[in-house]
């Protein structure tokens, strides 16, 4: 059978084939040769000359990309959102690669709303990096990448192409917007807080732009067309938790204390106010308010003078409220007790050839009284028994003269003259405060040691740092800077101050139900130009009207001070500030659980971990509040599609809801949807896509 | 024998219950699946940034595996006979297809290569060089006994090839048209012609390939840019420089897989023609060996395949698309390795591509059908096919037509 077969199948092939088997193994040997030096050929290449071959690709891995690290969040004491960045892109150029400057300048400019020489410029420059213009529009970005694909006009984008960026957004628009101060273009501090955090803390984590060795990829256009970083060394920027930066501000009592200082401004048609809530305890500013309010994302609208922190970078002229420490200083000398009685003088005193009035004329008055009625020429005769050395001790104490430290930059010092002997007329005007300049964050720290038995504390503005890890990096301490007087002192101090607030005294307004508070009123006369004669004399209608004040005066927890610079009609701290004061005293029992009075002290729970919560969202247009919240606590989702980033991201900011931006560009979608009742805090994702790119990933 | 004959009597459906090669079709189905990891992993960066989804070229190849698996599925159960009455068909189809593409076709980069169907591209060379191959093999089975002649057996079958391979030139697509020729004249020569005329076929080629490449300047460009890729490698030289330097990036492990670098923007046409270099880059000489490996498998099955087929034309059809494949393979390999020229084809049955994903799927279904129908009672069988067509047995070596 098998020998059968052997002989059968040369036999079957000779008939059968039309096909040459014995040529096709012939062919097939060719293949096989082929095949064979391929191998040969992939032994050289992957192993023997691998290092001669693949130089191409080593030289494609050496890019550089530069990523902007994203600058801290800026939160207020509970978590609430002041200032965030968002996702953007920055244009960025390798000036080398640019050809003609002049015609990429000419076509970006009117994209970029930036000066065209300005443009020649940056594309001329040096070096082989340069940023063009940050946090580009949609619209330009778009633009630009039309351009980079326009065969007329993508030879002269050549070298120029995007990274990304940041832009700073403050969810809570006017809130604390001049003591936030805001960044410039590149996401750097500029001014007020966000300058002096770049200041006080390392910049690297602040939001440098970190460079990274890249791949470049050899795409000629397109948004691709940068350089790819490895995932494993870009996610860790660009997912990395931002710095958390939680300040002392609390942004519900902030809301409202700026309105009311907001109403006291128009109200008395003043050029500007400022009020501080000081916590006499820590040292930590509860509020910062400034008026007129900013829209802190439109901050350029605003008038230059409204945009700063006058509050702590400018100073001026306090008036009675330095008594305060004219008296204490007597009283610490022991050179007069309460009620020592002074001789008043019927209320007209001359030094010199100046002449010191009182509005109150009284024959003689007791130390009290002389506070009560803010009596100047009292007050005058109180200093001049306790000597000017003594005064002099205590304001160099009070840091009068010395920026107080708050991350606030630019803040003024102050002119104090504490150092070289006075005249007599500067002595007296000193003593009731005239001739002596101050900022308003001085006053109300100096102030604020009455109430923390007479020891001063440094003031605080940001209260913990925390690391992308949510590690803490920094933390407020309670550090006391000076003891301004003995706890004895501060006690009777806070005695007198307490009678100020009195009915018939000069800060009877200054009085709330339910608690009892103290302070002292002040009518600082500004010294103006003289329309006719040209000559700086003190105006008599210009002043700035303060208050400053404890809540509540037997166990003082806040200080108080609110300042308003040249009211109109209404004159004098009493009649001006004192009122404002009672309204933000009123509302921090409510905001800060003051009520009932008697308590304080013992259990204060915004000290504790569970604060009381405020959303702030008074201002927000009632047509844009479309449907009420059912329950306190809970927020109706606002719609924020169609919105660019910024804005949705303030707009859900200052519904109190943390924003999750997924991509760039405009809104397309959002989870929860619109008109969602959801608590507060509750994450809102948000997809966002360039215009053109959205309709494509929509489709 | 007559247990032969018993066997046969017994089981008169044989041809159909015949499982088909699970070897082949296992490698087949292999390489496939590798493909479609190599496309995503090839295309992803450039689809994020040209087509706005990274998934963009993956969904695509996932739907011609779909539809490949499905043709090789019905290929692999029609009867290989009826495939040889649709030759006249295929051919005249192919011509028509290629004739017409200089007036209808749609373009992209510098060649007009394929139809616009709207849901798909369609290319007509893929569909022409298996048209090719059937018509090839129905030539060896059905005129043999006129290979001989020049002007009836030898010059008909090169005219097909030469209106193809025009046409091709015109597109212009230079590797399909080597590709025609090629196929054309080694299957007139595994069909038995005269070597006389190969030889004299070879002449008249290397000459005139030769004056094409001197007086076309792309492809003198790539040819100066073969000889010597580096001093090129801003232009004509780039891909391959670049792609060699992906091949040796990889080295023998390979930087793993997606981590490649070379494909953003350097290996251009990353997941079509030059998906080799990502494959070396990220898988390495390992994963290189094991794709030629598979490859490998696929043609030594397919030749067994060949070999036991019933007769001249299944023996033919077998061969023929084994060698149109391994061609295929061949080139893009060494197109990658910087061995030959840059042409523009792409890899059986793993590169991204419709016509090509799907033709070669057909291919494979051809081979699997022809795996069903071995001729294991080779004598009975095959004589009684022979002589019902009344075909008389020559001994073609001799020569003796003429």
């Amino acid at each position: 059978m098998r020998r059968n077969r052997q002989r059968k199948t040369p036999k079957k092939k000779a008939v059968l084939d039309g096909f040459r088997w014995n040529r096709a193994y012939g062919v097939l040997f060719l293949i096989g040769v082929g095949f064979s030096l391929l191998g040969l050929r992939a032994l050289q290449v992957h192993i023997f000359e691998r290092a001669q071959f693949k130089k191409p690709a080593d030289r494609n891995a050496r890019g550089a990309m530069v990523f902007a690290t994203r600058r801290a969040d800026v939160t207020d004491r509970h978590g609430e959102m002041l200032a965030t960045s968002i996702k953007s892109w920055a244009l960025v150029a390798n000036p080398q690669k640019v050809t003609d400057p002049r015609s990429t300048a000419h076509l970006l400019a009117p994209i970029l709303s930036i000066d065209e020489n300005k443009l020649v410029r940056i594309l001329r420059k040096k070096g082989t990096f340069t940023f063009v213009d940050h946090q580009v529009s949609d619209q330009a970005y778009l633009a630009v990448t039309d351009l980079k694909q326009d065969k007329r006009t993508k030879d002269l984008m050549k070298g120029l192409w995007f990274d990304p960026d940041y832009k700073r957004v403050y969810p809570k628009r006017h809130l604390a917007a001049q003591i936030l101060g805001w960044t410039s273009t590149d996401d750097r501090g500029y001014t007020g807080l966000e300058l002096g955090l770049d200041r006080q803390f390392d910049k690297q984590i602040m939001g440098e732009k970190t460079r990274v060795t890249a791949l470049r990829t050899g795409l000629k256009r397109g948004p691709g067309a940068s350089s790819i970083a490895l995932l494993s060394t870009v996610l860790p920027i660009l997912q990395s938790e931002p710095l958390q930066v939680e300040t002392t501000i609390d942004a519900g009592l902030q809301e409202k204390v700026e309105q009311i200082l907001d109403n006291t401004v128009s109200t008395n048609f003043a050029r500007r106010g400022a009020a501080i809530v000081y916590d006499v305890r820590t040292g930590e500013i509860l509020s910062f308010a400034h008026a007129p309010r900013i829209d802190n994302n439109h901050r350029l609208q605003a008038p230059k003078p409204h945009r700063l922190p006058w509050g702590a970078i400018d100073v001026f002229e306090p008036g009675s409220v330095l008594k305060v420490f004219t008296i204490a200083a007597a009283l610490e000398s022991e050179a007069v007790t309460p009620e020592t009685m002074i001789d008043t003088h019927g209320g007209h005193l001359r030094i010199a050839d100046a002449q010191i009035s009182d509005l109150k004329k009284m024959k003689q008055a007791s130390v009290r009284d002389v506070l009560r009625y803010s009596s100047n020429v009292g007050t005058v005769e109180i200093a001049r028994s306790t000597g000017q050395e003594r005064l002099q001790e205590i304001l160099v104490k009070a840091g009068f003269g010395q920026p107080t430290g708050l991350p606030i930059p630019y803040e003024a010092p102050g002119l104090a003259q504490l150092s070289r002997r006075w005249d007599p007329v500067t002595f007296a005007n000193i003593a009731f405060g005239q001739g002596i300049a101050v900022s308003a964050i001085q006053l109300v720290r100096a102030f604020a040691a009455f109430g923390n038995d007479g020891d001063m504390l440094v003031p605080h503005l940001v209260r913990t740092v925390r690391d992308r890890k949510g590690q803490v990096v920094y933390e407020a301490r309670r550090t006391i800077a000076e003891r301004l007087v003995s706890p004895e002192t501060a006690h009777t101090m806070l005695d007198l101050l307490g009678t100020v607030v009195s009915s018939g005294a000069t800060g009877r307004r200054a009085a709330i139900q339910d608690c009892h508070v103290g302070g002292k009123t002040g009518t600082g006369q500004q010294i103006v130009k003289d329309p006719e004669t040209g000559k700086k004399q003190y105006s008599s209608e210009a002043e700035f009207a303060s208050f400053v004040g404890f809540v509540p005066i037997e166990k003082p927890e806040i200080a108080i001070y609110v300042v308003i610079d040249r009211p109109i009609g209404e004159q004098g701290g009493g009649a001006v500030a004192a009122p404002a004061f009672a309204k933000i005293a009123d509302t921090c029992l409510d905001l800060l659980g003051l009520r009932p009075c008697e308590t304080a002290g013992t259990s204060v729970p915004y000290r504790t971990n569970v604060p009381p919560k405020i959303v702030v969202r008074s201002n927000t247009p009632v047509a844009e509040q479309t449907t009420a919240p059912p329950i306190p606590g809970t927020i109706v989702v606002p719609d924020v599609r169609g919105q660019s980033l910024p804005k949705a991201a303030e707009l859900l900011g200052y519904e109190g809801l943390h924003v999750r931006i997924i991509g760039t560009g405009v809104v397309h979608e959002q989870r929860p949807g619109a008109g969602t009742v959801v608590s507060e805090g509750t994450p809102i994702q948000v997809f966002a896509a360039l215009q053109a790119e959205g309709i494509r990933a929509l489709e | 024998m007559t247990t032969r004959h018993a066997k046969i009597v017994t089981r008169p459906k044989a041809l159909n219950v015949r499982p088909v090669d699970p070897v082949l079709l296992g490698s087949a189905l292999l390489l496939m699946a590798i493909g479609l990891v190599m496309v995503y992993s090839a295309s992803v960066h450039a689809a994020t940034v040209k087509q706005g989804s990274g998934s963009f070229y993956l969904t695509r190849s996932l739907v011609y595996v779909v539809l490949g698996l499905a043709t090789m599925w019905v290929t692999s159960r029609i009867p290989y006979q009826k495939i040889q009455a649709a030759v006249p068909l295929l051919i005249l189809l192919s011509v028509l297809l290629m004739v017409l593409i200089p007036f209808f076709g749609f373009t992209a980069g510098r060649s007009r290569r394929w139809f616009n169907l709207g849901f798909v591209m369609f290319q007509p060379s893929e569909f022409a060089k298996l048209a090719l191959v059937i018509y090839m093999a129905h030539i060896a089975h059905a005129k043999r006994q006129t290979l001989a002649s020049l002007t009836r057996g030898y010059l008909p079958p090169l005219m097909v090839a030469g209106v193809l391979m025009v046409t091709a030139l015109m597109q212009p697509d230079f590797g399909s048209a080597v590709i025609f020729g090629v196929l054309v004249v080694t299957m007139l020569f595994v069909a038995g012609t005269r070597l006389a005329y190969v030889a004299l076929t070879f002449l008249i080629a290397v000459p005139t390939i030769l004056h094409m490449i001197l007086h076309n300047t792309m492809r003198w460009k790539r040819f100066t840019a073969f000889l010597d890729p580096s001093a090129h490698q801003h232009d004509a030289g780039f891909q391959t420089v670049n792609s060699l330097a992906a091949i040796a990036n990889g080295g023998i492990d390979g930087i793993g897989l997606g981590a490649g670098q070379q494909k953003v923007g350097y290996i251009p046409e990353a997941q079509t023609d030059f998906i080799v270099s990502v494959i070396g880059e990220e898988l390495g000489l390992i994963g290189i060996a094991i794709i030629l490996i598979l490859y490998a498998i696929v043609f030594i099955r397919g030749l067994k395949i060949a070999r036991n087929a019933p007769d001249s034309f299944g023996q033919a059809l077998g061969f023929g698309i084994v060698l149109l494949l391994a061609i295929q393979v061949f080139i893009n390999f060494g197109v990658a390795y910087g061995m030959l020229p840059t042409k523009g084809l792409t890899l059986p049955l793993i590169s991204y591509g419709g016509t090509s994903m799907i033709m070669t799927s057909i291919a494979i279904g051809i081979l699997l059908h022809l795996s069903r129908a071995q001729d294991d009672h080779r004598g009975k069988f095959s004589r009684s096919a022979v002589e019902n067509r009344g075909a008389v047995p020559l001994d073609l070596a001799g020569g003796t037509a003429s």
